[in-house]
């Protein structure tokens, strides 16, 4: 009687152990694979950002952009100059829906000052101007050297100017007097100013966090 | 230190207890709100609200920049929650941070300042003692320097007002015993001149009935007789004071208000110097003190005596009578306009045979008397600064006396209700 239960637990302990490496295994696993990766070009001595990934069709960064905020896509790259030292990279796309003539404004602006502004009408539009972008990611005379380069893209869900906007509107609204005027007259009240330090300690808390980020190793492609 | 381990490792774990209970607490109440603030319904009847402005639009062409205007204003709100929905989370434990953080600064300023208070407590408490030890082994007048309105600080002056009576209890005491020593040896000198004194005058008497049956030529020896039994009569006095002094009664206490004393002194000897002015300056509601009406008023008396003494012939004075209450004791001075007290007898002003006055003019013992009489009431009689305002500095510090004349103070204590016993 005690053998067989011993045996019994023997197999219990088995079995789960099999299933606890399975389950490991499978959440150790990523459930979607990344986009493809950029293509890199190296040429007259800046490096240049083209096809970036087909990113738009994900669901998360589509319902972003029919928000009617600011989405911003930011690349960085990381990797070496011709002569070995550490070199990095950026470049910066930012896209607007405007819901009332139900229009995409896309903003693209390179790391040497190069912007590109465009109007698009429909999403097919914009995904064939996204892929068709080619952003200088380097500064020029920065000779990024060959090899493989690390590229990272964060999707940001609203600009600079939405989150200040954000903010002030955030302050006032927790302003109790509901009034920056009536704030600053009252700036010699102590509670006033506590309140005052209160919101601004809240209000800065509003962040620009990325909602989604992507890596790739990507082979430098020379031109 | 050790003393504070205890309740500091308490008070840590009651902060940390009352941190942990406000966090959930706070939690609960700030996750609550902004589900509120961010309702999904709220954003999903804006997004459509949306949808109506265009369509009003559509339907009412003429209104467009109205209805377009609204849905910019709808669209800036919606946008402004949608960044709020992103930071929710971040929102929330800053929201969280900043309250812990300002729940436990106050906690921790509380706990500081209670723990700062408790040494500083430790450490007074610890000079009381050290003041306590003195007070046992015999210190007196102890100075303590504790402001404070707390327990301590009560204590502290008790101990204060406790060293400060030993001491004046204890000058008493060296007062009674130097003048008790005084008094026998007074009442001895007057023993032993009564009675030559007696027999001297006997004598003096045979002498001049011998002298009075002789006819002639005795009137030379009749006048020295006379002036023998001057001299006699003078030894006499004095002898008469040496009694005065060494059997002074005990004083017959009946309860007096003082400042009907002084008033009722001022009306009754008000010519009785003619060169005094005498006034009386009432001191208010006073208690009323065990005291010998008699023996106080000869006090009052002989201090005037001796302002009238002082002063200079070809002037008027004014001795001023004013009362008060100071602590236990009920007071009355004594204060003159008169030339003051020469720096050189201050300290032995109220010892026996001490005087300004001339050789034959005084034995010096009126003041003893009335220092012996005070004493005998519980009091003391002091040699005080004579203030505006009436106010003394402690006896024994050379000061009381000057151009502005001399202030003396009669001091009385104040009856104690009996203390319940049980």
């Amino acid at each position: 009687m005690n053998r067989r239960w011993r045996d019994r637990a023997r197999v219990r302990v088995r079995r789960w152990t099999a299933l606890c490496l399975a389950a490991s295994i499978g959440l150790g696993t990523p459930l979607y694979a990344d986009p493809p990766a950029p293509r890199v070009v190296r040429q007259a001595g800046v490096l240049r950002l083209e096809m970036p990934p087909p990113v738009l069709g994900d669901e998360e960064i589509k319902a972003q952009l029919s928000s009617g905020l600011t989405t911003t896509f930011v690349f960085r790259l990381t990797g070496r100059s011709g002569a070995g030292a550490d070199l990095r990279g950026a470049a910066r796309v930012e896209i607007r829906y405007e819901p009332w003539d139900e229009v995409y404004f896309l903003h693209a602006l390179g790391r040497d000052g190069g912007e590109v502004h465009k109007t698009l009408e429909s999403d097919a539009a914009l995904t064939a101007a996204w892929r068709a972008l080619d952003l200088v990611a380097t500064a020029p005379g920065a000779d990024p050297g060959a090899g493989r380069w690390r590229v990272e893209l964060d999707v940001i869900p609203f600009s600079r100017g939405e989150q200040r906007d954000t903010q002030r509107w955030f302050s006032e609204s927790m302003d109790s007097d509901g009034g920056a005027e009536q704030t600053a007259r009252a700036s010699e009240d102590r509670s006033q100013a506590l309140e005052e330090v209160f919101n601004l300690l809240l209000a800065t808390s509003i962040g620009r966090r990325a909602i989604l980020s992507y890596s790739w190793q990507v082979e430098v492609m020379s031109r | 230190m050790s003393r504070l381990r205890a309740p500091l490792v308490a008070a840590l774990v009651m902060v940390a207890l009352a941190a942990l209970l406000f966090d959930a607490f706070q939690r609960q109440m700030s996750g609550a709100w902004f589900a509120f603030a961010l309702h999904p319904e709220a954003l999903a009847l804006l997004e459509r609200s949306l949808e109506d402005q265009k369509t009003l639009a559509e339907s009412r062409p003429d209104d467009e920049a109205v209805y377009r205007r609204h849905f910019g204003e709808i669209q800036k709100l919606l946008q402004r929650l949608r960044v709020l929905e992103h930071n929710r989370d971040a929102l929330s434990r800053r929201y969280e941070a900043v309250l812990l953080g300002l729940f436990l600064s106050t906690i921790t300023l509380t706990v500081g300042f209670l723990v700062l208070r408790q040494r500083r407590d430790e450490k007074r408490l610890e000079h009381l003692g050290h003041a306590l030890g003195d007070l046992a082994a015999g210190q007196t007048d102890l100075v303590l320097g504790e402001r404070g309105g707390d327990v301590i600080g009560r204590i502290a002056r008790m101990v204060e007002e406790t060293s400060r009576r030993m001491a004046r209890d204890r000058r008493r005491l060296r007062s009674l015993e130097n003048l008790s020593a005084w008094q026998e040896a007074a009442r001895r000198h007057a023993h032993e001149m009564k009675t030559p004194l007696t027999g001297a005058r006997l004598e003096l008497e045979r002498l001049q009935g011998l002298l009075r049956r002789c006819e002639d030529g005795a009137e030379p020896a009749r006048q020295a007789a006379d002036g023998v039994r001057h001299e006699l009569d003078r030894l006499g006095r004095f002898t008469q004071e040496f009694t005065s002094f060494a059997r002074l009664p005990r004083p017959s206490l009946r309860s007096v208000d003082l400042d009907r004393l002084a008033s009722d002194f001022v009306g009754t000897f008000e010519g009785a110097w003619p060169q005094l002015d005498l006034e009386h300056q009432a001191g208010g509601e006073l208690p009323r003190v065990d005291a010998d009406r008699d023996m106080l008023r000869q006090v009052l008396v002989n201090l005037c005596d001796n302002s009238a003494h002082a002063l200079d012939s070809r002037r008027r004075g004014q001795v001023v009578l004013r009362t008060g209450c100071s602590g236990d004791q009920v007071w009355l001075e004594v204060a003159d306009d008169g030339p003051g007290v020469p720096s050189e007898l201050r300290a032995r002003l109220f010892e026996p045979y001490v005087t300004t006055r001339g050789i034959g003019e005084g034995m010096g013992l009126g003041l003893a008397i009335c220092r012996k009489i005070m004493l005998d009431h519980g009091g003391d009689l002091e040699l005080r600064p004579a203030g505006a305002d009436g106010s003394a500095a402690e006896p024994g510090d050379g000061a009381g006396t000057g151009a502005t004349g001399a202030t003396f103070r009669l001091s009385v204590p104040v009856p104690q209700p009996p203390v319940p016993s049980g």
